[in-house]
């Protein structure tokens, strides 16, 4: 009963995925370390297993809904993993594997299809006499491959009433139609055919649709006629035989009619009555397959929200482009036709995508996840201490102008000076995680002593020195201060990280420093830490290269993007003499 | 006959000065830190000015404007009630300014200057800040 009233969160399972020997090194790492889903040794096992070619990786499921969508094998690169974060996301919201349930259902239909199916023929060879049996042998035999083949290929309603009348039993009948309604759903679909004509569709209000249905269920003959049900959604003239089917998830009307007032025969009745069950089970499967393509159909309609352009192509023809797939991306980017990749989906189907450089997507991605997630929190912060902040400096206040003691008048004084002093951090450290791409005028000295705040409890038992050598009107640029920040930010952390993991008790020391050389504003970081090995020198830029255990190998990679886009240059030397690396930061305003 | 007043706001040293403040000034001053207790007394008292805070325990300061309009018309709600908050997001201050009210955002850069717009009589509209 604990859990009364509140529903239970839905618990995903995770996919178990194998790794082939050739998925290694960096790769293997960055599949690892994918909450998404559990990696396993067993290939036999697995949900999915992932083999890497030329530094394609290819994705081939073993499940069940993946074979029947043709999407066995969605293929992506190791250097586009927010795509594939975000393609698996697209695929857990969509929750796209079928209901446990749903699978039982399918699988159920399909062997009660079967007998159903052979008592259907079997009803044709009854009641027939003894010379002819031999001949509705054959015939029910030839009927029941025929079904079979005929129906298995449906892959929509559309296509199922055309079928229906070309069933041996049903062909003295000129018209029939079907009724489908989703549960839920504000309206019914209506489907009708007659002989020789194009399908008609048309919507038809739930409403109309439960009177009709209760009507058709309550009434224990199949056979009807206009005077029993005169509705306007229906189009035949004379009696026909009607019946509903009930299944899981949807509503079917069924009707079939002659166009005639002939009354229907016994055997004609009885094949209805035979056929229904397995027009029940053949509607139940297509349901289910309609309802993974829409669940595809979806898919492809999140990837158009992808902010680079998609498209999938069969042959040379594009059969999908996503919104980011214009000319203008194109042409404003300088991107050739030529330079998307291409991803071999099998069935001559390939997947192009235009990612530009993907290592700056990656950092692009994860620095804006860094600030927003920074800037949400800050937010938070400022107004939920604000408010408790200003009761305590105006409180003060009041009272220091009300005590006549000396000592408490000034305790008081201080008290409202410093709430004001703390409400003032909040202020700045908020207007610093600012969220915008826009330029303003940014105080360097603010911006060093701001961000030597911020790291103070990462850099305990660091010494730290500061040393400005700008004059007073050098120290005011145009820049991004968040960015600037978030740079200064990430080096004083590696420094006293390198410093700290260098196990160097007591002496360590991060000196950060302000000059000019000519025209460049230089910020320098230095620290006196264990320096870079020579064979990790070209690579400390690289996204997810790190040497740290918990590191994500994002840091570094970060500062030079935000350095690129600020105009400015990150560089880093030993110092001489050894020990530690400086790093730094040449802007130019 | 003295300026009445009923301030709604949950911070306690906040509710507490500003009630000292206006005292001083000659105004008598309720307070209340729960919403739906403060529309009991906005709907069975009469007060010339009603200070509220946005974002209370219970309810929101909007809802208690809300509730207010069984007593009060628009035009009465704008001269009455002033809102002052620390979410001053431009959403808010659309939002007021539907209803006419003066907003005021926490903290206060001026308090004098703030309790000034507190008591005084007519349309504060010209203080909006």
């Amino acid at each position: 009963m604990e859990n009364q009233g509140h529903p239970r969160p839905q618990k995903l399972k995770k996919a178990l995925v194998y790794l082939a020997k050739d998925v290694d090194g960096l790769a293997r790492e960055l599949f690892k370390n994918f909450s998404l889903f559990n990696i396993t040794d067993d290939a036999d096992s697995c949900d999915f297993s992932i083999n890497c070619d030329a530094q394609v990786f290819h994705i081939s499921s073993a499940l069940p809904q993946f074979k029947a969508l043709d999407l066995s094998l969605p293929i992506c690169t190791k250097t586009i993993r927010p795509f594939l974060s975000f393609l698996q996301t697209q695929l857990q919201a969509q929750s796209f594997s079928l209901e446990k349930s749903d699978i039982a259902t399918a699988r159920k239909s399909k062997r009660q299809y079967h007998s159903n199916l052979s008592k259907l023929v079997s009803s044709m060879t009854k009641q027939t006499k003894p010379g002819t049996v031999i001949s509705k042998a054959v015939q029910a035999l030839e009927e029941e491959n025929w079904i079979i083949e005929a129906f298995d290929e449906s892959n929509s309603l559309d296509s199922i009433l055309d079928k229906v009348l070309n069933v041996y039993g049903f062909q003295s009948y000129e018209v029939c139609q079907l009724i489908h309604h989703e549960k839920g759903k504000p309206e019914a679909d209506s489907y009708f055919l007659s002989r020789n004509d194009d399908l008609i569709k048309n919507p038809i209000p739930t409403s109309s649709f439960n009177q009709l249905f209760q009507l058709i269920k309550k009434s224990k003959n199949k056979n009807f006629n206009q005077s029993q049900l005169l509705q306007e959604q229906l189009d035949f003239t004379g009696s026909f035989l009607a019946k509903e089917i009930e299944l899981k998830e949807h509503n079917v009307l069924f009707f079939i009619s002659r166009n005639a007032f002939l009354p229907n025969t016994s055997d004609e009745l009885s094949y209805f009555t035979n056929f229904i069950p397995v027009l029940k089970n053949i509607l139940e499967i297509l349901l289910i397959k309609t309802k993974l393509t829409d669940r595809e159909k979806n898919l492809i309609l999140s990837l158009n929200f992808y902010p680079r352009p998609i498209g999938l192509r069969v042959g040379e023809n594009f059969i999908f482009k996503n919104k980011a797939f214009n000319q203008d991306f194109f042409e404003s980017k300088g991107i050739q036709n030529e330079d998307g990749r291409v991803f071999n989906l099998g069935y001559d189907r390939y997947l192009c995508i235009w990612d530009g450089n993907s290592e700056e997507t990656i950092t692009d991605i994860n620095h804006h996840q860094r600030i927003s997630l920074l800037g949400e929190l800050l937010n938070t912060l400022k107004h939920e201490l604000s408010n408790p902040l200003f009761g305590l400096k105006i409180t003060a206040e009041l009272f220091a102008q009300e005590v006549s003691e000396q000592e408490f008048k000034e305790t008081l004084e201080e008290i409202a000076l410093n709430s004001g002093r703390c409400q003032e951090i909040l202020n700045n450290l908020s207007n610093l995680y600012l969220d915008t791409d826009s330029l303003v005028e940014t105080n360097l000295d603010f911006v060093i002593k701001e961000t030597l705040t911020l790291t103070k409890s990462e850099t305990r038992g660091i010494e730290r020195d500061y040393i400005n050598k700008l004059q007073p009107d050098d120290l005011i640029i145009k820049t991004h201060p968040t960015w600037l920040t978030q740079i200064v930010f990430n080096l004083l952390i590696n420094s006293s990280q390198a410093i700290k993991n260098h196990n160097r008790s007591g002496d360590g020391k991060i000196t950060v420093e302000l000059k000019r050389e000519g025209q460049q504003l230089i910020i320098l970081v230095k620290d006196n830490g264990p320096g870079i090995p020579l064979d990790q020198r070209a690579a400390i830029f690289r996204p997810y290269f790190t040497t740290k255990t918990k590191g994500t190998g994002l840091g570094l990679a970060i500062c030079k993007r935000l350095a690129d886009k600020l105009g400015a240059t990150l560089n880093f030397h030993h110092n001489d003499p050894f020990p530690g690396v400086t790093f730094s930061l040449s802007l130019t305003p | 006959m003295s300026f009445s007043v009923l301030l709604i706001e949950d911070e306690p040293l906040i509710q507490r000065s500003l009630k000292k403040l206006m005292e001083k000034r000659g105004c008598a001053v309720e307070v209340e830190s729960l919403g739906r207790s403060a529309i009991q007394k906005i709907l069975n008292g009469n007060f010339d000015r009603i200070i509220c805070d946005l974002m209370l325990q219970d309810i929101t300061g909007f809802d208690i404007i809300e509730e207010s309009k069984k007593k009060y018309s628009l035009e009465e709600i704008g001269q009455i009630f002033i809102i002052i908050t620390a979410y001053s997001s431009e959403q808010v201050l659309e939002k007021a300014s539907q209803y006419g009210c003066c907003v005021l955002s926490k903290p206060f850069n001026d308090i004098q200057q703030a309790i000034e717009i507190f008591i005084s009589k007519g349309s504060q509209n010209e203080f909006t800040s």
